[in-house]
């Protein structure tokens, strides 16, 4: 497996992405600066998390039109498998590859702590490895993680079973109790209609070793 | 949703010259020559109104706690000054600028003016 790290000017979960894909589920990886005008050679492809460019104006909003860019669209548009975390899930957002928006958390606050995930949808490469409806603990680390999108989309998307994951309780019980950023429908996760592009507010790679807590994103990277 | 109406309210008020071309008072370092115009764009986003607006009702709490306790409503936006070049057309850049960038179309709407300096 060789996986391609996205760095954008304010990306800082670059490493921590890198580090659990080469040193704990040992893919030959490369960092991949903003400015690169091509991805050859890569089966997976992540954006990190991170506030790239500040996240200036909306965030993801200028990461979008980086040069890398057009190589992630061509790439995606390929059947290449694509994640976005966190501000990687902005990022594809802002770029059209996948639906919806995220706006500022519901409280306002940035909110830093795990989570319970529960997998709507395990027929996708990402989630394959899980049962449906199974509980992950993942954690969060976000301002502006709040999903929204419109009636019709959202009808589609479920339709289509594009959601991948939402916020649950530690049981897997859906409520506002549980969704820490007021998302629609408590959505932390979506994909394309094709399901080669997931992006997703929580932070598999950090999930990834015991000695953090959880190994429960190891298995989403695994794809 | 875009259109380049003045905004409603105090801006309102003085958009009715914004939309007219005033002469431009600026001359040459000697005196000579002139500057011509140079368009200017104001350029307000706001989320769309069915979206829930955190920070907006954030303040408009605040306001109520201050003792405004009509305040029946706060929506939070951006607003953005931008200098163009004389030549072209001011509207059409600056609607693909939003289009484009501004705003983001799925959360997002806006409107502009443009003046001349």
């Amino acid at each position: 497996m060789r996986a391609a790290v996205v760095v954008f000017p304010g990306s800082n979960c670059d490493r921590d992405a890198y580090h659990a894909l080469r040193d704990v589920l040992g893919y030959e990886v490369d960092y991949v600066w903003h400015a690169a005008p091509r991805l050859n050679g890569y089966d997976l492809v992540v954006l990190p998390g991170g506030f790239s460019y500040g996240d200036y104006l909306r965030p993801g909003a200028i990461a979008r039109f980086a040069p890398i860019m057009d190589a992630v669209c061509r790439f995606a548009e390929r059947g290449g498998r694509v994640i976005g975390i966190c501000n990687g899930f902005q990022i594809l957002c802002e770029a059209g590859l996948l639906p919806g928006a995220l706006t500022r958390n519901i409280g306002l606050k940035f909110i830093c702590k795990h989570v319970y995930l529960r997998v709507e949808n395990n027929a996708t490469p990402f989630t394959r490895l899980f049962r449906r409806g199974e509980v992950l603990r993942i954690p969060i680390a976000h301002g502006d993680g709040r999903y929204v999108c419109d009636e019709a989309t959202l009808r589609q998307m479920e339709a289509r079973g594009q959601i991948i994951f939402r916020y649950c309780a530690p049981d897997g019980s859906i409520s506002e109790e549980w969704n820490p950023n007021g998302s629609l429908q408590a959505i932390a996760g979506v994909a394309n209609e094709n399901f080669n592009v997931l992006g997703l507010m929580p932070h598999p790679e950090r999930a990834c070793e015991a000695i953090l807590g959880s190994t429960d994103g190891r298995r989403i990277l695994l794809a | 949703m875009a259109c380049c109406a003045p905004p409603p309210g105090r801006f309102g008020k003085r958009s009715s010259s914004a939309c007219q071309s005033v002469p431009n008072k600026k001359l040459g370092v000697l005196g000579i020559g002139y500057n011509p115009a140079m368009p200017k764009a104001r350029v307000y986003i706001t989320l769309k109104p069915t979206l829930l607006d955190a920070q907006g009702r954030t303040i408009q709490n605040a306001l109520h706690q201050l003792g405004f306790e009509g305040v029946q409503s706060v929506r939070v936006g951006k607003y953005l000054e931008i200098e163009l070049a004389p030549d072209g057309d001011p509207h059409a850049q600056i609607e693909s600028m939003c289009q484009q960038l501004l705003a983001n179309p799925v959360i997002e709407q806006y409107r502009y003016e443009v003046v001349d300096e």
